[in-house]
This record gives C-alpha cells, sequence and structure tokens, in this order.
C-alpha cells in the first residue's frame, strides 16, 4: 500500500509544487520512497531511498523537471517475506508506479516478488487504440485493487488508472496533479475503474 | 436546531488492534471521548469479540453500545455456517475470503442512527493501510463518498451533520502498534482471533498472524495470551519513534477541524 504523487506540465515545475509533493508524500507509506524524474530529453532517472531526508535531497538534485512522480511504500503485514523492493518498478519499457494489490499475481509470472512486476507482463498487452476496453478487460482477467500511473518509454504515453482505490486530481498553474491521498479540497476524484491516457509529447517540449 | 456535541465520537469497535488504537487517538490526540459501538452481525468470533469489548469498555470506563442486526449479512465467510475461515499460511495475496460485502456501508448506517440519537455528529471506522488494498470498503475513497452522500441527504441546518472519519486510516497495523504503544493503548484487553482456543489466541489465523507479525516489526510485545509460544523482541516505543505518525495523526485531526469549522462546530468543545 502507498503513496503515489504525479505531476507534469509544458512548463519546468514550480519549486513550491515540488516541496509540496515531496511534503505529502508520507501522508501514506513511509517504509520506502522512490522518484521517476524525466529530463527534456526524455532520459528518465529513478531515485529509491529508505530514509525520506535523504530521499529529498537526492529528488532537489534533479530539479527542475517537467515530469515528477513519487512513490511511498507501507510494507502491509500480509506480506510476510519482508520484501522491500523498489517503489517505481522497470523493464525499461514501462516504468510502473503501483499502489494496491494484486491477488494472483504469482499466476501472471511465478517470478515475482513484488505486485508491480505483475503490472509490466499485464501492460505488455496494452491496446492505445482501445484503451478503455483494454482496461477493463485485463481488471477482468487479473482482478486487483490498485491505482496504476505507467510511463510508456517506447511510446511517451503516461497511462493513469484506478480501479476501487481512489485517485485524486487538480490542475494548478498549468501543472497536473495526481494523489492517491486527498490532500485537500482543491482535488477531485477519478472515477473508479477508470483509465486515462497522457500523449506525453504534446505536454512536455523536446530540446 | 438540535444540540450536538463534539466531545464525544460514536466508534465503531471490534476490539481488535486497529480498534483499541484508534480509541487511544481519539482521548489523546482529538481530545473526544468515544462511545463504543458493537454491532453482531453474524460473524463467527462473536463471542470472543463481544467478551473483549466488555472487558475493555469496562476497564477503560467507557460506555458501550451493542446492536445485533437482524438478519446475518450472507456471502462471507466470516459469517456463513458451512465454511471455515482460511487458517492455512498462505503469503497473503490470495483474494481476501474474510471479505463481508457492504458491511461497512451497513455499520455506517446504523452509527449514523446512534450519533443523530445522542446528538453526536463524529462516526469513527477504523481501518488502516494494509487492510485497505483487500477491502473496497476500507478505503479513503469510501469513507469520501461517505461523507459527501451524508451531507448531500442532510437538511442542514434542520439537521447536523455527521462526518465520517478514521482516525487510523494512514497507518499500517505495525505503526498502530507503535502509536498504540506510546498513547497506552489496552492491548490487554483486545482480541484479533478467529478461532480462541480456551479463550486464548490461536495464534495462526491469518487475523492472529498480521497481528503477531505487526507487533514483531514493532518490537513490542503483545499483551494478550496465546495458545502458541511466541517471542516477542520488545523495546520501549520513544517519542522520536512515532514523531511523524503522530504528525500525520494531527493533519488529520486539523482537516476534521476544518470541516467542522464550515458549519460552526468546535472539535472537542461542547455545541449547545
Amino acid at each position: 500500500m502507498c503513496n503515489i504523487v504525479l505531476s507534469y506540465s509544458k512548463n519546468y515545475l514550480e519549486p513550491d509544487l515540488v516541496d509540496y509533493m515531496l511534503d505529502i508524500l508520507p501522508t501514506k507509506g513511509r517504509d520506502n520512497y522512490s522518484a521517476l524524474i524525466v529530463d527534456d530529453d526524455f532520459n528518465v532517472r529513478l531515485i529509491h531511498n529508505k530514509d525520506y531526508d535523504t530521499f529529498k535531497t537526492l529528488v532537489d538534485l534533479y530539479m527542475p523537471t517537467k515530469l515528477l512522480l513519487l512513490h511511498s511504500r507501507a510494507i502491509p503485514e500480509t506480506e510476510t517475506n519482508t520484501y522491500n523492493g523498489p517503489n517505481i518498478y522497470t523493464n525499461n519499457r514501462f516504468y510502473v508506479a503501483h499502489h494496491g494489490i494484486i491477488p494472483n499475481a504469482e499466476q501472471i509470472n511465478k517470478n515475482i516478488k513484488i505486485d508491480s512486476q505483475a503490472l509490466l507482463d499485464i501492460y505488455e498487452t496494452i491496446d492505445y487504440e482501445n484503451i478503455n476496453k483494454w482496461f477493463m478487460q485485463s481488471v477482468k482477467k487479473y482482478p486487483r485493487s490498485s491505482v496504476e500511473i505507467v510511463y510508456d518509454v517506447e511510446n511517451d504515453k503516461l497511462v493513469i488508472a484506478n480501479t476501487f482505490m481512489p485517485l485524486y486530481y487538480t490542475i494548478i498553474d498549468d501543472m497536473y496533479i495526481y494523489v492517491a491521498y486527498k490532500p485537500d479540497d482543491r482535488f477531485c476524484s477519478m472515477q473508479p475503474y477508470s483509465v486515462k491516457v497522457i500523449d506525453l509529447k504534446e505536454i512536455l517540449v523536446y530540446k | 436546531m438540535t444540540n450536538v456535541t463534539n466531545q464525544k465520537a460514536i466508534v465503531l469497535f471490534s476490539s481488535g488492534l486497529d480498534s483499541v488504537v484508534n480509541v487511544s487517538i481519539l482521548q489523546h490526540i482529538y481530545k473526544i471521548e468515544p462511545i463504543l459501538l458493537f454491532i453482531d452481525y453474524g460473524q463467527k468470533a462473536l463471542e470472543a469479540e463481544l467478551q473483549s469489548t466488555k472487558r475493555f469498555a469496562s476497564a477503560n470506563g467507557l460506555k458501550l453500545i451493542t446492536h445485533k442486526i437482524s438478519d446475518r449479512i450472507l456471502g462471507s465467510k466470516l459469517t456463513d455456517g458451512n465454511s471455515d475461515i482460511d487458517v492455512d499460511v498462505s503469503d497473503g495475496r490470495e483474494a481476501p475470503v474474510d471479505l463481508v460485502p457492504y458491511r461497512n456501508l451497513q455499520f455506517a448506517l446504523i452509527g449514523a442512527q446512534y450519533a443523530r440519537k445522542l446528538n453526536i455528529n463524529i462516526v469513527s471506522f477504523a481501518f488502516n493501510i494494509s487492510e485497505m488494498g483487500a477491502y473496497p470498503d476500507n478505503t479513503d475513497r469510501f469513507l469520501e463518498n461517505l461523507n459527501e452522500m451524508f451531507l448531500a441527504t442532510t437538511y442542514y441546518p434542520y439537521e447536523q451533520p455527521i462526518f465520517f472519519i478514521s482516525p487510523t486510516i494512514r497507518f499500517t497495523k505495525t505503526e498502530l502498534v507503535k502509536i498504540g504503544a506510546y498513547l497506552g493503548a489496552d492491548f490487554k484487553n483486545s482480541t484479533s482471533c478467529y478461532y480462541p482456543v480456551n479463550n486464548l489466541a490461536c495464534g495462526v489465523c491469518n487475523s492472529c498472524r498480521f497481528r503477531i507479525e505487526a507487533f514483531k516489526r514493532a518490537k513490542v510485545k503483545d499483551q494478550i495470551d496465546y495458545a502458541i509460544e511466541i517471542d516477542f523482541d520488545s523495546q520501549p516505543v520513544s517519542y522520536e519513534d512515532v514523531k511523524m505518525l503522530l504528525d500525520v495523526a494531527l493533519q488529520d485531526k486539523q482537516k476534521l477541524e476544518q470541516k467542522l469549522e464550515k458549519f460552526g462546530l468546535t472539535l472537542g468543545a461542547s455545541h449547545v
């Protein structure tokens, strides 16, 4: 169980906004932190750290950015193998931030250690032309309680999805913000069992 | 206008780990008096939960309301007569066998009715992060929607608003054990076991396993007795250990105060 905080904009994210994102991150999940940062050339940096203060310092090193995805993890007591893996997981095509449980994750991939790995396999079949139909079929095939933020490197797309677990969003000064725990009343709830795709070529500007 | 007191909250209470820490947070951080509401919905562990709840209420000087739902909620291994609750030790990735569909929605309605009857406008659940992903009616989305639905069906100011909260929702069970140990929660008079053995917690059912894991990770000795031998590595919980957690709890308290303020209400103060 985790918190996810995402922001993207055509402009660099304001330092105050980045501070705000970092401040609200540990309101849900304090066992491990990670960040995905995309620079102007669409290079991706992943940061993982268990110490919150160290993590914040590391994130600040790579500012400014136009796309920042933060993830904090709460390791539930059901996870008795105490695997303390990275929060944002990748197979180099997809970067996955996941909040929730995939009950049958091991049926998808016997070798997985954390649920997020199963999501990578699920997203290999993504059909952007029929994204709503694809998403609901994937949920039917692999039931899951989740918020999923997936960055598709090959297609420069960002997929934002949720089932019954909540995801909230708002726009502040042209900066889009998504959070898995509602910080205040500026945020609206994304409909349960819905998905949206952001074409980052239209949002982020190449050098 | 109805007289309402914000010094009290109706607290849905099962006598489990989350419930007893919820009471401590309400007492010590929210500074309000919990009135326990125990609901008999035909759960298999009814007798153990009810006896433990009575002991907890008595030991802590709290008022207790017991409410029986006349028809047992069906469709769950927690309530159906012919199926056993899973006791096997798996890695917790299986679909939740103890899901009781719409249980907390029913609990909310019952809690709201008692709150209205007693002129109280806060009803508290004890959800936690660890179980949020398994039960759709344990999420913050559920709470948000519940609050919105109740406000939308309240004819203010003829009727007072009722706010549903869960001071425990942002914590894992491990974190709740730390907070509870720091605040002096009465773990001794709690129970989590599905299958008590001669009034002792079995130590092997899923609920016991997760409780034991939480106490072990928190490095706190559980105060209840188990039917099997369990070693707890215990060390005192300091303010530094829980400072970040208490800050999170205070943030939620402040959010509730802002909601109350909109209706001219103040947390912890008598409103007559």
